[in-house]
């Protein structure tokens, strides 16, 4: 019989294996012989050229990012302004919106026949495209600024939060010792978030790296492109392989190093209580500029997609509403709502497990459950695939060897394959989240609760839990809103008859039909923002 | 030249006055302390000089530089001032040298960098540490180095906020000293906020004692201890005891103790009821049998005895120094007598 | 506790988490790269004549990858493609099964065949150029190989090189012409292209509307469906369809077609699926709705597809071509087609 105690201490590591086995199977093919000569044929090729759009779309869009998310956490933590309370929330909603669905609003209002250039010709009486300069959203640089616009929220977030848990003392200390505010800000309070900021640049780095759909769309070619060439096109699972684990390894070393290089350094996060009355409080030319900032922000990210998608299913609502549309929407909510909760369930085992037994092995379980996160939607799945199909090739062959009839595909011709597939790409957030909250539980707290006679796992459940409630919800939240999103692991992973909304919206997307996209579009926004909103103002109360 | 003048100082937080129309001037090289129960508003005096403090009326000069004034508020930065933290407020992403070389401007060499960061860090002994990040430090080495890295910027003012009160006792005065020391070096003139009146008794030349947004008296420790000006500055001061008095004539009064006869004059008029204020040390006390006052509680203290006694249906706390080793021991219950000593006549309505 | 007690309880759990795969009667599972809305009017046709429930897995990409893991479990009966370099690739795995039937010998000819029977066209479409309507006319004498000659430069707007579509137009050059002159047409063609290629094929007669390029190359059957959507039928005024290479080797003509997975569980669905799609209503229906070229010889194209005229065929054997489509898909890399 196992011991209570082992299970434990088994449970994290089988959570972290079953999350791992799709990439430990990309990583094994990735040392196969490259059978048709494809990485030699894309080494010789488009290799570096895929390489430095990847580079740069992922230097851009983090760069653009903190440009929207930098100043606005900023303004929102430690300034004061008319709607700050309001917009300090409003700015997290960006995240429910989908990156590809943004990318076709965009396009079509920017286009050549959008409304923005109709406008311009008949303004101007311009009549073809010669007669004036208007810059092509299909680039690499749309394509980032399309990225960084449902991105930002990520960085955002974490910024807001090291700022509002910075000692204001310091930045206090900072401005009598001769510097003013801004400098102050550079050389204080920015160094400070230092780790929010590696955080959330790591999270937009691996999202951008891991998309496929938008930088498709901009027509720019990326790593993901080669992987998908080399993997569907050229048959060379290999290649993509190799790809796939060069990408991880680099990514996997950039953020070591980063972690490395601040090792010395403690950042103490103390709790500053008097913190809301010392905000600058804005005026003048300052408000003005903040107010226009923020709006514009938002304007870009969420009202101007939001009313386009808006006006086109009013316009073919009775085109678009349908029976089939509610079933896909209960799909989405309950797949969305089963991956969530067990993505929170992964990461409060990884992360207790690392509380209760700190060291490497722990810490490399949290490491490795979020690795997923990087690796783009379609190779997932297909890593997906290799494990689950062989389990059940595995248990066919025992039941048949038993004299019984086999079952078939019990794990990858069901929902359990589409679900791991989300857990292994969306688990990363929810651990990042109850991490951040964990770490902020002072270890005094769990000896005092040991010493007044509760056990390892009843403290966690009586101290450490209620204590990062909110850092739950918060996990929670974001993996519902990214598995409302996810397409690639759902087209390629969904049993027969499986429609979520996002895998119905690309049927009409992949037409140039976005009008009769609009509304289950604007379902998977809206129902991302729903708990968001009941969320907040739930946590707002509390207080 | 006065270090800092404080005119008409007020200022309301929430519909709360939180400074009332305060005044206080600071001399040259002079180091007050301002002292005061928490909520009494010292904190928002000393975020006001240091210029961090908003919704202010009233006027504050430093070096008769006018930093507030109607329509002049001048930011922090440009004050030239030195703020020393509670919880020290060292940079924890620098080290040590950079912590103290951080408001070294770029005009500087880096030679000439490294040389002050080193004077500085001499002047509070800690050149050792110059590598170590603040975590690594105890916390009153982490003091220390927020003063080396106040001084590094050659303020004209310091302000401390409690800079001692999270540090061990032993420690405290330690570098109570210490500090008071490298300012009268420095010749730096300071205000120090404190709400414990030993640190401010061992700390400033002067105290100004404060009470709900007022400063309520300013003198050295000695003028505040033995001559308050209000009952609420004698009990903040020390132990106090009082009885109550009626005025025969300017230099007489009638007490429980007898007639007592004071050295100076006063104006008081003749049957006026005064209260006068008598501290432990002012009464003496002795074993007598037929004694008509009766100890209650006894404190022993090492160096003294604070002694609670009955007499005259009122209680007085005295304290009885043990000169020597078998000195008088009191027991709860011991008949006593009490008799004044001299003491300064401080008399309240 | 019996290792049979175990294995029926293992059963139990795993036919609970399986519920969600369909186990009815009479039915045929269905792996489709073809769009949901292109097929599903002649599935619901086939199950309103049968009462076989068709289930449909569509997806755009992996799905060959997704039965090759699978193996002799995959319950998928039938492949759809909607072009044959996919059959190829699907058939040379050994993924499919040769199938024996009267009606499909019947139906669809011999040319229409994969080897042994292992795929069948259902419908063929013209890679055909389109060309602005305001800007240029028609131009019935166009060749492929005239969009790489200079005069042609910054006129000509195409989806991305590595679609099917493109590859196996390249494929079909690389196999008339050999490698080296293809090459050179690719590096031509390159060079006069509008814009970086991008978008599908409608977005291509689009951007001839707005001005951007005179030529688009497109598939035929674009056509007809863009002429019937309210918002793309003003796309589909702007352009003339032309069918390229008339004089010399014939436009290149590519298939939607199918094939029976090796393990298929429901074979003989499949094949009666597969019959039906070779039929005349079902032909009809590709030939009405989806304006492509049937099959069946004696069902006619759509009014409107016939309008646009007769045309000579590349009477290329699909399966050389096929046999370019790997130095098809690596010559687009070498020459930075999409870059």
């Amino acid at each position: 019989m196992i011991s209570k105690s082992t299970l434990y201490k088994l449970l994290p590591w089988v959570v972290t294996c079953s999350l791992l086995s799709p990439i430990i199977a990309i990583f094994i093919s990735a040392f196969n012989i490259d059978e048709n000569g494809s990485f030699t044929h894309l080494l010789d090729t488009v290799l570096f050229t895929y390489i430095s759009n990847s580079v740069l779309v992922i230097i851009t869009v983090v760069a653009i990012s903190i440009l929207f998310a930098l100043p606005s956490a900023w303004l929102v933590a430690c300034c004061e302004f008319p709607g700050r309370k309001k917009l300090q929330w409003v700015l997290m909603l960006p995240l429910a919106m989908p990156p590809y669905i943004v990318a076709i609003v965009y396009t079509d209002l920017l286009d050549f026949a959008g409304p923005v250039q109709l406008f311009l010709r008949s303004f101007f009486g311009w009549q073809s495209v010669n007669d004036y300069y208007f810059p092509d959203i299909r680039t690499l640089f749309g394509a980032s600024v399309i990225l960084a616009l449902s991105l930002f929220p990520y960085l955002y977030l974490l910024l807001r939060s090291a700022f509002l848990t910075q000692s204001a003392g310091l930045f206090q200390a900072a401005r009598t010792l001769g510097l003013p505010p801004t400098k102050a800000f550079f050389r204080v309070s920015l160094p400070l978030s230092r780790s929010a900021m590696a955080v959330g640049i790591s999270l937009i780095a691996m999202e951008t790296l891991g998309d496929f759909a938008t930088v498709n769309y901009f027509a720019v070619h990326t790593l993901t492109t080669a992987i998908y060439d080399t993997w569907l096109e050229l048959g060379s699972l290999t290649t993509a392989a190799k790809i796939s684990s060069v990408m991880l390894l680099v990514l996997v070393g950039l953020i070591s190093l980063e972690n490395y290089s601040r090792r010395k350094q403690r950042v103490y996060q103390r709790n500053n209580s008097g913190q809301v009355d010392l905000r600058f409080v804005l005026a003048g030319w300052r408000k003005w500029g903040t107010l226009i900032f923020i709006w514009t922000l938002l304007s870009l990210s969420l009202f101007i997609p939001i009313s386009t998608l808006v006006y086109y299913a009013v316009y073919y609502f009775k085109a678009s509403l349908n029976e089939e549309l509610f079933d896909y929407t209960l799909n989405s909510l309950w797949l969305a709502f089963l991956v969530a909760f067990l993505a929170l369930f992964v990461a409060l085992i990884v992360n207790f497990y690392q509380r209760l037994t700190p060291g490497l092995a722990a810490k490399s379980s949290i490491r490795l459950s979020s690795l997923g996160y990087a690796v783009p939607g379609t190779v997932v799945a297909i890593g997906v695939l290799i494990p689950l199909t062989n389990l059940d090739h595995l248990l066919n062959d025992l039941l048949l060897s038993l004299d019984l009839s086999p079952v078939g595909l019990v794990f990858s011709g069901s929902l359990i394959i589409l679900v791991l597939g989300y857990l292994v790409r969306f688990t990363a957030i929810a651990v990042g989240s109850v991490d951040s909250s964990l770490v902020q539980v002072a270890p005094s707290l769990d000896l005092a609760s040991r010493t007044l006679g509760n056990g390892a796992v009843k403290t966690l459940w009586r101290v450490n839990m209620p204590l990062i409630r909110k850092g739950m919800l918060t996990a929670f939240i974001l993996v519902f809103i990214e598995a409302m999103k996810e397409l690639p692991a759902a087209l390629l992973l969904r049993p027969f008859n499986f429609e979520t909304l996002a895998t119905y919206v690309y049927q009409f997307v992949s037409d140039e039909m976005i009008e009769y996209a609009a509304l289950p579009a604007l379902l998977i926004i809206v129902l991302g923002l729903i708990p968001f909103i009941i969320v907040n103002n739930l946590l707002e109360k509390k207080v | 030249m006065s270090a800092l003048d404080i005119q008409e100082l007020s200022c309301s937080y929430q519909k709360t006055l939180v400074l009332d129309g305060l005044n206080l001037t600071l001399n040259d090289n002079e180091i007050v302390c301002l002292l005061g129960e928490s909520g009494c508003g010292k904190t928002t005096l000393l975020r006001a000089v240091a210029g961090l403090q908003s919704e202010l009326t009233g006027k504050i000069s430093i070096r008769q530089k006018v930093m507030n004034d109607i329509d002049i508020n001048v930011a922090p930065e440009k004050r030239k001032i030195g703020l020393i933290f509670q919880d020290y407020a060292l940079f924890p992403h620098l080290n040590v040298f950079d912590n103290v070389a951080f408001s070294l401007t770029s005009k500087l060499s880096q030679q000439q960098k490294q040389q002050r960061v080193e004077e500085m860090l001499a002047l509070v002994q800690l050149n050792e540490m110059s590598e170590r990040y603040p975590h690594q430090l105890s916390g009153g080495q982490q003091q220390r180095i927020a003063i080396a890295r106040a001084l590094a910027y050659q303020p004209e003012l310091m302000l401390l906020d409690e800079p001692f009160s999270n540090l061990d006792q032993h420690v405290r005065f330690q570098l109570i000293h210490e500090i008071r020391l490298l300012l009268k070096q420095k010749k730096m003139s300071a205000l120090f906020v404190t709400h414990s009146k030993e640190e401010g008794f061992a700390f400033a030349d002067r105290i100004a004692l404060m009470q709900a947004g007022k400063i309520v008296q300013i003198d050295d420790a000695q003028t505040l201890y033995r001559k308050p000006n209000s009952m609420y500055v004698a009990n903040f001061m020390g132990q106090a005891n009082y009885i109550d008095v009626t005025v025969l004539d300017e230099s007489t009064y009638q007490s429980c103790f007898g007639v007592l006869t004071s050295k100076h004059q006063s104006n008081h008029k003749k049957g006026q009821k005064q209260r006068l204020l008598l501290r432990p040390e002012h009464i003496d006390i002795k074993h007598d049998q037929r004694g008509d006052a009766v100890v209650e509680q006894v404190d022993f203290q090492g160096a003294s005895q604070q002694i609670k006694v009955r007499f005259a249906a009122q209680e007085f706390v005295i304290k009885y120094s043990n000169h020597c080793y078998d000195s008088v021991l009191f027991k709860i219950g011991d008949k006593v007598t009490l008799t004044l000593l001299e003491h300064g006549f401080v008399m309240f309505d | 506790m019996s290792i049979k007690k175990i294995s029926t309880s293992l059963l139990v759990g795993a036919s609970v988490l399986a519920s969600s795969m369909s186990f009815a009667a009479e039915e045929v599972n269905v792996y489709s790269y073809r769009q949901p809305f292109l097929v599903e009017p002649m599935m619901e046709e086939f199950t309103a004549e049968t009462g076989i429930k068709v289930n449909v897995l569509f997806a755009k990409k992996g799905l060959i990858e997704r039965i090759k893991r699978e193996g002799k479990l995959s319950t998928a009966d039938i492949m759809l493609t909607s072009d044959f370099s996919r059959l190829a690739l699907f058939t040379e795995d050994g993924l499919a099964q040769s199938v024996n039937s009267d009606v499909l010998n019947k139906n669809i000819p011999s040319k229409f065949h994969g080897e042994d029977e292992q795929w069948f066209a259902l419908t063929s479409r013209a890679r055909s150029i389109y060309s602005s309507v305001d800007r240029v006319g028609p131009v019935p004498d166009i060749t492929y190989q005239d969009l790489a000659t200079p005069a042609f430069k910054g006129k000509v707007c195409m989806r991305s090189g590595k679609h099917p579509y493109n590859v196996s137009l390249l494929a079909s050059i690389i196999a008339h012409e050999g490698e080296a002159k293809a090459k050179e047409w690719l590096e031509g063609l390159k060079a006069n292209l509008a814009r970086k290629p991008q978008g599908n094929d409608r977005a291509q007669v689009k951007a001839v509307k707005e001005g951007l390029c005179d030529y688009a190359l497109t598939n035929s059957y674009y056509l007809g469906k863009m002429l019937n959507d309210p918002k793309q039928v003003s796309w589909a005024e702007a352009v003339h369809i032309n069918f390229p290479n008339q004089k010399t080797t014939g436009t290149h003509v590519n298939i939607s077609g199918v094939a029976v997975t090796k393990y298929a569980p429901n074979k003989e669905n499949a094949i009666k699926l597969i019959e039906f799609l070779s039929g005349d209503v079902a032909q009809g229906m590709y030939a009405e709705i989806n304006f492509e070229y049937p099959v069946k010889v004696d069902v006619k194209p759509s009014e409107l597809v016939s309008s646009w005229g007769e045309f000579k065929q590349d009477d290329l054997k699909l399966a050389d071509i096929a046999a370019q489509h790997e130095a098809a898909i690596k010559m687009m890399d070498e020459v930075k087609f999409d870059l």
